[in-house]
């Protein structure tokens, strides 16, 4: 192993999963009535899973998908914590476009995931009563609801990650 | 507390002969007999047993199979459990991964072997759940499958992990300068242990030391003098640094320059570029803006005053 360790990626993300499954669950309880355990596991769910999907496409988009300048503005961003001074103006542009990208591409998959789970049986819920789905329009109007809370839920955790985020890399902060 | 002999009596005693306590006894006994080898030949090297390193990896490996066999057929009997929560899976899957990726001897553990360690810890401790009888399979209690939903997507996380450290590895090896670089604004990585060495380093340092020389205690016409014969390109600089340096590996791929920086009296910026030595990989820079200024320090009756000091900032590292 090298003596550079990605272990501020390890501490920062286990904190920002423990705040956003903590405000997930809290906006998915109120506004679907929810057990509160029924709500963290909803929201501990779709974090891993959107989590671990993130990753997978790191994996396979860094080594041979992105053009040379982004991969190298990349690394340097990552061990040396700004862009790289050759860095041109689009580049920032592009870093706004691709996080807002992200955002969108994050809510999609946990809507999406958390319909699929429930309607398969694979974490209880009220569309799945004795082993049988629900019919389809008393779904839907479930399934819309959920998805507004989900909305919500997602909105809310990354205005929070955000400002953990802008907090962390304060100037005042850094001694 | 109970004596040595009854811990042993209670816990490693083979209870029947073909059990995990022998296979680990038998297995230390082999390294009880292979540390005796050993020293032996350290102290009478003439009489000593003489094994053929073929012989004595061969002891090693064996040794270490048995050890690994008992150790997972010890957790499958008994798992060792914080709380709730089973280790067996976690150690089950380690020892896999350490037999079957071998390259135990020259302790060195491929990333692979790493990296597919949670991810097999976690399908471990999920077999038992969907697996009924000999050949049966079935679909977990509703209860349990978001646990073991959780448990696997824990595990590629922890997997992704790891793999982003042998990545950051990677990045390092590809490029050696940064390996050495100052990542204490990451938000990403933290250094472990001292910065290494590296050649680009070595090479801003002399060139720093170079200047220096120059500066340090000289008197500012001199000092003007050398930036003038700097600028018109009198001085090799590049030269002067290599010459210093024999032990740089890509010699021909660095360029050292100095620029004074316009409109200041003086500040100097040192660059050192590198070009890429392989495809795929780009070009670098290193830079390093020193200041030049008369020393405050020194009394103003002094026959050399003003005379300069050279003050750097630290390095900056560029992709081009």
């Amino acid at each position: 192993m090298s003596s550079i360790l990605p272990l501020k990626t390890i501490l920062l993300q286990t904190l920002l999963l423990l705040v956003t499954i903590a405000i997930e669950s809290w906006v998915l309880r109120n506004r679907l009535n929810l057990p509160r355990k029924l709500s963290i596991m909803y929201a501990a769910i779709v974090n891993l899973l959107s989590v671990s999907i993130s990753w997978l496409a790191f994996f396979a988009v860094e080594p041979e998908f992105l053009p040379p300048t982004l991969k190298n503005q990349l690394i340097h961003y990552i061990l040396i914590g700004r862009l790289s001074s050759s860095a041109s103006q689009a580049f920032e542009f592009w870093a706004i476009v691709i996080g807002f990208a992200i955002f969108f591409v994050t809510l999609q998959v946990k809507v999406q995931a958390l319909y699929l789970l429930q309607i398969t049986g694979a974490i209880p819920s009220r569309m799945v009563q004795q082993d049988r789905v629900i019919q389809r329009h008393k779904r839907l109007i479930i399934r819309r609801e959920q998805t507004l809370a989900i909305l919500a839920a997602h909105g809310l955790s990354h205005s929070a990650m955000l400002v953990i985020l802008v907090i962390l890399n304060l100037q005042l902060l850094r001694v | 507390m109970a004596t040595p002999v009854e811990w042993f009596n209670k816990n490693l005693k083979p209870k029947k002969l073909f059990s995990w306590q022998t296979l680990i006894l038998v297995s230390l006994v082999l390294w009880l007999f292979l540390a005796i080898v050993y020293l032996s030949e350290l102290y009478y090297p003439t009489e000593a047993l003489q094994l053929e390193n073929e012989d004595r990896d061969a002891f090693i490996r064996s040794s270490l199979l048995l050890l690994s066999v008992g150790l997972a057929w010890w957790q499958i009997e008994n798992p060792i459990r914080i709380g709730n929560f089973s280790l067996r899976p976690w150690i089950l899957s380690a020892l896999a991964c350490l037999l079957f990726f071998p390259s135990l001897l020259t302790g060195e553990i491929p990333a692979f072997a790493w990296i597919i360690w949670p991810i097999l810890a976690a399908g471990i401790a999920i077999f038992p759940k969907v697996r009924r009888g000999k050949d049966k399979w079935q679909v977990p209690p509703l209860e349990e499958r978001s646990q073991l939903l959780m448990l696997g997507l824990s595990s590629l996380i922890l997997s992704s992990w790891l793999g982003f450290a042998f990545l950051v590895e990677h990045w390092t090896q590809d490029y050696p300068e940064l390996a050495s670089a100052d990542v204490s604004r990451s938000n990403f990585v933290v250094r472990v242990g001292n910065a290494p060495n590296t050649d680009g380093k070595e090479i801003l340092d002399q060139t720093v030391s170079q200047i220096a020389g120059e500066v340090n205690g000289q008197t500012w016409g001199s000092i003007e003098r050398f930036l003038f014969n700097l600028q018109l390109g009198r001085v090799n600089i590049q030269e002067q640094v290599m010459n210093q340096l024999q032990g740089i590996v890509d010699r021909d791929r660095w360029s050292v320059q100095v620029e004074i920086v316009p409109e200041t009296e003086y500040d100097v910026r040192i660059f050192a570029r590198k070009t890429a030595t392989s495809a795929g990989r780009s070009d670098y820079l290193l830079s390093k803006t020193c200041q030049i200024r008369p020393d405050t320090r020194m009394p103003m009756d002094s026959p050399a005053y003003p005379a300069g000091m050279l003050n750097c900032k630290s390095t900056q590292f560029t992709f081009e």
